[in-house]
């Protein structure tokens, strides 16, 4: 079943690298159509090899380091396409698809695969509730970096920075809201499953580490409001967090 | 909460607060090291109503602050939401010093609760307490609708902190061994201790139902093992490894062994048992015989295929654990079944499969019981939605800031 993966890649890489070119030189709104076909062109053929997957599974696919960054970046690209469609931000998309990309050539090469057969813990709906919750967040974690990024160049070019850290704020917030949502059904899972409801373990320390990380950032925009300067920074550097529970995450499963 | 509309005196009143906060903050992380340092020891979280206390206490506090904050500036800069901002930073400081630099769990040892906490974190989540309680308090004294969505963050974060911390002290789990036809009457604590059980439980039967195993190819030379991973000891089904392709004649998941053949006997002690017949596809050899994982009883059987190379079957993976359970304390004798993900309530105690004799697997006559009590966890989980609805707040807040930003 895994094989057919090497069938889907290709053509969602192509679609993608399309869309790419595109976007690069077509900006004008109304390419917009072409612009978002082409990113959909791409990402559709992965969202069918995950129905495939599931299917052939009979259940969600979140158990595996593979599937988890298969789905992370379906999530990050459609992410992506949502804040050039709501924004008009070209380059959004474009960064999007390029870590996209990079996360499912890894996936290529890493041969984890899938779990078929699940041990009884994760025979549990709160399981996939906490997985693709937290994948969510994730790819909403990056497009605040990436914006915070943005935030940064504009505060050293001397321009407005106002609006990017809007729309940051608007990722971080939606971020949390399933960060929370992930928590809570983690949290139950896990009391269904052994009857721990927090274990401090590496994983959901720096799950927990992050979450508060990402409220400090709200708070500092809420009661620093003049500080962008710092704010960008923070913004920049706090992914560093989510990128450590990630590679905590990858090292728990695999 | 519209922070464009602020009024200078504001922002620079925050600034103050922050600063307060921040050297408060800073003190205690000073201090709590240093006295952590000196004298070693460790705190245990009281159970109720000694835990309930220490709430009450810090809340009363934070009240009584509260009420006095136009009186002094300084109470009136604790008051404000900004002192939340080194607490925060004091916790995730303290979390990462005790895990990375001293090697050790918050706990300070392996026990997987803080029931045991080191004095840092001790101060750390009493100060981040404090806080809340004195923004959340300032907050309804002085209600602002613009202020709802911190003022919800920051309740569900008190409510989350507070019961994290009731829950630690009144969390009870006891594991029970309990054998098939046999009564339980004592108990394991976390500590080992062995105490008597709550309610006397017969273990009627246990039930554990396995996945069909993988079969694999193992070098015995490089001590290397090749698998696919869809390919199990299902009768009929055919798989490549390397390069031999091994067809299952069929697949017996209880057999026992006479002469050099199994056949089905589903009796304790059996093991998973496969016919194969495995082609080597580049010289044609074929090769058949039996694989078996055995069993507690029967001992492992590989099928060799050539100096180095045997195909091996792995232990197979449970799919569904149950046990069969009478309760025999309550009124009447009460017949339950407890299985992974689905435990069973009874008088405040949740009963959990956790555990078997990983040694026999489905024909293990002992079930492994965790008896837990976690009485806080609505109000987790309370606190969590708060957070979740502060959160909602925020975002339609913010949305309706950038499309004010937008047309301007």
């Amino acid at each position: 079943m895994w094989s057919k993966f090497q069938y889907y890649l290709p053509i969602t890489l192509l679609g993608w690298i399309l869309a790419l070119i595109s976007m690069a030189v077509f900006r004008k709104k109304q390419f917009n159509f072409l612009n978002v076909f082409l990113v959909l062109a791409g990402t559709v053929p992965m969202i069918m090899f995950i129905a495939d997957l599931w299917f052939y599974l009979q259940t969600p696919p979140f158990h595996t380091v593979d599937e988890a960054g298969i789905w992370l970046s379906v999530f990050l690209t459609l992410s992506g396409l949502l804040f050039f469609l709501v924004y008009g931000v070209t380059w959004m998309p474009m960064m999007c698809i390029v870590i996209s990309s990079a996360l499912l050539i890894i996936c290529f090469f890493s041969h984890q695969g899938f779990l078929k057969y699940l041990l009884p813990v994760y025979q549990s709906v709160w399981f996939i509730i906490h997985v693709a919750a937290y994948l969510v967040s994730i790819a909403l974690l990056i497009i605040s970096w990436l914006m915070g990024l943005r935030s940064l160049v504009a505060v050293y070019a001397k321009r407005d920075t106002k609006l990017f850290l809007l729309q940051a704020d608007q990722m971080v917030i939606s971020a949390l809201v399933f960060f929370t949502v992930g928590l809570l059904s983690g949290i139950r899972w896990s009391q269904q499953a052994w009857g721990w409801w927090w274990l401090w373990n590496g994983e959901e320390l720096f799950g927990l580490i992050t979450g508060l990380a990402y409220l400090f950032y709200l708070l500092l925009r809420q009661y620093l409001p003049n500080h962008e300067k710092l704010q960008a920074w923070v913004l920049s550097l706090l992914f560093i967090f989510s990128a450590v529970s990630w590679f905590l995450l990858v090292n728990v499963t695999g | 909460m519209n922070r464009y509309d602020l009024n200078n005196n504001q922002a620079i009143d925050w600034l103050y607060s922050l600063s307060f906060a921040s050297l408060i903050t800073f003190g205690l992380l000073l201090f709590s090291i240093g006295l952590q340092y000196f004298i070693n020891i460790s705190v245990i979280v009281p159970s109720w109503p000694l835990n309930g206390l220490v709430i009450v206490l810090i809340t009363g506090v934070a009240a009584a602050l509260a009420f006095y904050r136009q009186r002094f500036s300084f109470i009136a800069w604790l008051c404000n939401g900004t002192t939340l901002l080194p607490a925060i930073v004091l916790f995730i400081a303290i979390l990462i010093i005790t895990v990375f630099f001293s090697g050790h769990d918050v706990s300070g040892n392996n026990i997987v609760f803080p029931d045991q906490c080191q004095l840092p974190f001790v101060v750390s989540v009493l100060w981040l307490l404090l806080v809340l309680s004195l923004s959340v308090i300032r907050m309804l004294f002085e209600f602002n609708t613009n202020n709802i969505a911190i003022l919800f963050i920051f309740f569900g974060l008190w409510i989350v902190l507070s019961a994290a911390i009731l829950n630690t002290g009144d969390y009870q789990r006891l594991t029970v061994n309990v054998y098939e036809d046999e009564m339980a009457e004592t108990a394991m604590d976390k500590y080992n201790n062995v105490i008597q059980v709550p309610f006397r439980m017969r273990l009627n039967r246990f039930y554990l139902s396995e996945y069909n195993p993988e079969l694999a190819i193992v070098d015995e030379s490089q001590g290397k093992i090749y698998r696919r991973e869809d390919f199990r000891a299902d009768s009929g089904s055919t798989g490549y490894i390397l390069d031999w392709e091994i067809q299952v004649v069929r697949y017996i998941s209880g057999a026992w062994k006479l002469g050099s053949i199994f056949y089905p006997l589903n009796e304790s002690g059996s093991a998973p048992a496969a016919e194969l017949i495995v082609r080597n596809t580049s010289t044609q050899l074929t090769t058949d015989g039996w694989v078996s994982c055995g069993s507690n009883v029967l001992p492992q059987l590989r099928m060799q295929l050539d100096n180095s190379h045997q195909v091996a079957m792995a232990v197979p993976d449970p799919r569904e654990v149950k046990s069969y359970l009478t309760i025999l304390d309550a009124v009447k004798p009460l017949n339950i079944i407890t299985s992974v993900n689905k435990p069973v309530a009874f008088d405040g105690w949740k009963i959990y499969q956790v555990g078997y004799d990983i040694r026999k697997r489905r024909w293990s006559d002992l079930s492994i019981i965790a008896l837990v009590k976690a009485p806080w966890m609505p109000l987790i989980y309370a606190g969590l939605i708060f957070i979740l609805a502060g959160l909602l707040f925020f975002l339609v807040n913010i949305f309706l800031v950038f499309r004010k930003y937008d047309v301007e």
